[in-house]
């Protein structure tokens, strides 16, 4: 009994429960509702553990599992025999005894069931033979009509039944030698006799023992050389590195540095009693080991053993897990992630992982990297809209001095500035340096391509897909967003701010005062390398004002 | 066939152990193993709380109840094993606490229950000491004997031996009758000027304590002060 103080927390923790490690005797056992009849026919009783693999009983009128009939009531004892599941501490005995004591019935029926001659005798392969007996044909019914069969089998390691109505089944197992079972026929009347037949069986041997039934169990190979036999389906003998070679004891040890597949051949002498025709027989069979090295092995992306890595349709890259050693938190993946795509895309990705601190040659050593090829999943292309909208097909890497800024280009604000003089503004393609330098006289495109979007409301189309009046992605948008061209994009997204209008504008280029006073509302929208919308902004081009809608 | 689930049954109950009806079934908690955990755990302090009601009116009362717990081991197939399930087993409970350093899980010592071993009393006054009925054997005081006896029952675990008036040490001793586990001494404080007043706490062990205010007390004590809204309601909750 344990205290609890209950103003701290009590955890009870629950796992699984062990097996139980008690021997198995008889009481754990517990057999239970055996009888015996009165034409001494034994029922075979329930069991909580074990299989009955036998029953006899040391009484002189007891014979292949029945007893005579008697005069008066008799008391019998029946011995089990019963196997011991591994489970218990006594499995190694393989078997256990256990007697259940019964009073045998005196014989008193009358008139019922009778037999009508012999049921013939049974031969029988091993390993899975049988025979059915169509059982009417070996009884005869008395007033009443036979209800049923009770078949009696003390030779449960050597043949197995089933009934299915009148048909009995026998199956032999993979045991060689001679049974006889019983059928015992009766009606629906307590009073009247049941009539017994029994089957005599013999079941001969017919597998022959090959490298299939050798079954082996463990073994090894330790890195000295040291060699552990594995068990087998019979008893394994001689070792050798070649069929029919030259016996050893033991192999050489591995020094080279990682582990390695060594295949020995055992001798197996063939079980005698289980079926086998080539019982006592040597068979040579082969096992493979895998002997680990006596010098520490190197820790490499095999060993490391990456699992898990991925590229998300957003161009993210997911590290998964490392086996063995551990992510490098000093040296990052390269590249950091992809862009997204429109086709399934192959892509290697290098990871660096930290060797363990002890265990491989190289522990404590650099990092090792390993390549990872994935395909980057494409999206689904996105659905196609009916709402007209007119496009400029100018486009520009950023709109603002901020999002160039926060890019971290290669630009020097204090040495070049980002003025009208700001050579990099114009190469990187800022609409607002692009205002700035060229004032409201600036040339603007009027925005006359006619693209389909989803909604005629311009935020409702973030996310949504650009197509021409085909049904396909603009051809324009194909060329500018052709690897050719990437280089050049310098958005970290890869994307491109384009203006739109819902009206489409007058030909040929205008002056951003003209185009502020005669084109409003308009909006700049950025598609990305996929065809799809992600931004959208509201620009003043003569206060060169910018506002992200969405 | 892997352990999977954890069918737990809490019966609090007053009396002796296990004998606890199905009426003294208080709470069917089940909760399964979560991610890659292999085991599963349940918190019962808050559970077990509600059922030890402390009130006092200067009688000293054994405040305890019994703990049974029967946990069903249920596989990931939905089969109770046949082996190792259920798990039955029978807790005492008593309200009190363990610090950080009496680790989790705190059972805390089983005899005199307090923590110090002075006792200071008002001349002329009896006091009493809280004491773990089943841990101790007997008290002496002043070599007087007093035998402990413990029938099981929870008003008999927690015991608070009498303290004669002006006494000055107090011997505890294990279930033996030989084993001396404690000696407390007890200070007589002549007080002529103030009134001394008893203060009664539930201590650390889960047992009242008394404490007197003189007009300078060099005892050291911490103090948990925690007021609740007791909730016994009957009913069936499933946890996952």
């Amino acid at each position: 009994m344990t205290k609890i103080n209950i103003r701290s927390p009590f955890y009870l923790r629950y796992d699984e429960p062990a097996l139980p490690s008690v021997a198995l005797d008889c009481d754990l056992i517990n057999l239970q509702n055996m009888s015996i009849d009165q034409f001494g026919n034994v029922t075979l009783p329930d069991l909580d553990y074990g299989t009955i693999i036998s029953y006899t009983s040391s009484d002189v009128d007891f014979a292949n599992g029945k007893f005579d009939t008697v005069v008066s009531a008799t008391p019998r004892t029946v011995t089990f025999t019963i196997s011991i599941p591994v489970n218990f501490s006594n499995a190694g005995d393989e078997t256990i005894d256990c007697d259940v004591p019964f009073t045998q019935p005196a014989f008193v029926c009358t008139g019922g069931v009778t037999t009508s001659g012999s049921i013939p005798s049974q031969s029988l392969d091993t390993g899975g033979d049988s025979v059915e007996i169509d059982l009417t044909s070996y009884f005869t019914a008395g007033t009443d009509p036979i209800e049923g069969y009770n078949i009696t089998n003390s030779y449960t390691n050597i043949v197995s039944t089933s009934l299915s109505n009148e048909t009995l089944k026998i199956f032999s197992i993979n045991r060689a030698g001679s049974a006889t079972i019983f059928v015992e026929a009766y009606d629906s009347n307590e009073a009247t006799c049941n009539a017994t037949q029994s089957i005599s069986i013999t079941v001969s041997d017919a597998i022959t023992y090959d490298c299939n039934y050798a079954f082996f169990v463990g073994g090894s190979i330790a890195n000295d050389g040291t060699i552990t036999k594995p068990t087998a389906n019979g008893t394994v003998g001689d070792i050798k590195l070649t069929e029919g070679g030259t016996p050893i004891t033991s192999y050489s040890a591995n020094n080279t540095g990682s582990a390695r597949e060594v295949t020995l051949f055992f001798d197996i002498t063939v079980p005698s009693g289980y079926g086998y025709t080539n019982a006592g027989a040597t068979v040579e069979c082969s096992k493979t080991f895998t002997q680990s090295s006596t010098t520490l092995e190197q820790f490499t992306c095999r060993v490391a053993g990456l699992t898990g890595q991925a590229v998300a349709l957003n161009g993210t890259i997911k590290y998964g897990t490392v086996n063995k050693g551990t992510f490098s938190t000093t040296t990052p993946i390269s590249p950091l992630s992809f862009p997204t795509v429109t086709t399934d895309t192959e892509r290697t990705v290098t990871f660096y992982i930290t060797p363990p601190a002890s265990g491989y040659a190289n522990s404590g050593g650099s990092d090792i990297s390993c390549d990872v090829t994935m395909i980057q999943p494409a999206p689904e292309p996105p659905a196609i809209g009916t709402e007209t909208w007119y496009i400029s097909q100018t486009n520009y890497d950023f709109l603002t001095r901020a999002q160039l800024e926060s890019a971290e280009y290669t630009y020097t604000l204090t040495s070049v500035g980002f003025s009208y003089t700001d050579y990099y503004a114009t190469v990187l393609d800022t609409l607002e340096g692009y205002l700035e330098k060229n004032g409201t006289s600036a040339g603007i495109n009027t925005a006359r391509t006619e693209i389909k979007l989803n909604d005629a409301n311009i935020l409702n189309n973030i996310g949504s897909g650009i197509y021409d009046t085909t049904s396909n992605i603009p051809n324009f948008l194909s060329v500018i967003f052709d690897d050719v061209y990437s280089a050049s994009r310098i958005n970290p997204t890869g994307g491109l701010y384009f203006r739109v209008n819902k009206a489409r504008e007058g030909s040929s280029a205008k002056t951003a005062t003209y185009v502020q006073a005669n084109y409003t509302p308009f909006y700049f929208i950025k598609v990305e390398s996929n065809f799809r919308i992600s931004e959208v902004w509201n620009v003043d081009l003569v206060n060169r004002t910018f506002t992200k809608l969405a | 066939m892997a352990f999977k689930t954890v069918d737990l049954n809490i019966y609090i109950y007053e009396g002796t152990e296990g004998s606890y009806t199905s009426t003294d079934l208080k709470y069917n908690i089940q909760k399964s193993i979560i991610g890659e955990d292999t085991e599963v755990v349940f918190e019962i302090s808050e559970l077990v709380r509600d059922y030890i009601d402390q009130t006092f009116n200067n009688d000293y009362l054994s405040k305890c109840v019994w703990v049974t717990t029967i946990a069903t081991l249920i596989d990931d197939e939905g089969v109770v094993f046949t082996y190792g399930s259920p798990v039955s087993t029978n807790y005492l409970a008593v309200d009190g606490y363990g610090y950080f350093e009496d680790e989790i899980n705190p059972t805390l010592i089983g005899n005199a229950l307090m923590t110090a071993n002075s006792i200071y009393l008002p001349e002329d006054t009896t006091g009493v000491l809280p004491i773990y009925a089943a841990g101790v054997g007997k008290v002496t005081i002043d070599s007087v004997d007093t035998e402990i006896t413990d029938n099981g029952n929870t008003n008999q675990k927690l015991q608070y031996v009498t303290i004669p008036a002006n006494s000055s040490t107090i011997q505890v001793y294990d279930t033996d009758d030989s084993t001396l586990l404690r000696t407390i001494t007890v200070y007589n404080v002549c007080e002529p000027k103030y009134t001394p007043f008893k203060v009664t706490f539930v201590n650390k062990y889960g047992v009242y304590q008394d404490l007197y205010f003189f007009k300078k007390s060099t005892e050291t004590f911490n103090v948990t002060d925690e007021t609740f809204k007791r909730n016994t309601v009957t009913t069936n909750s499933s946890v996952n």
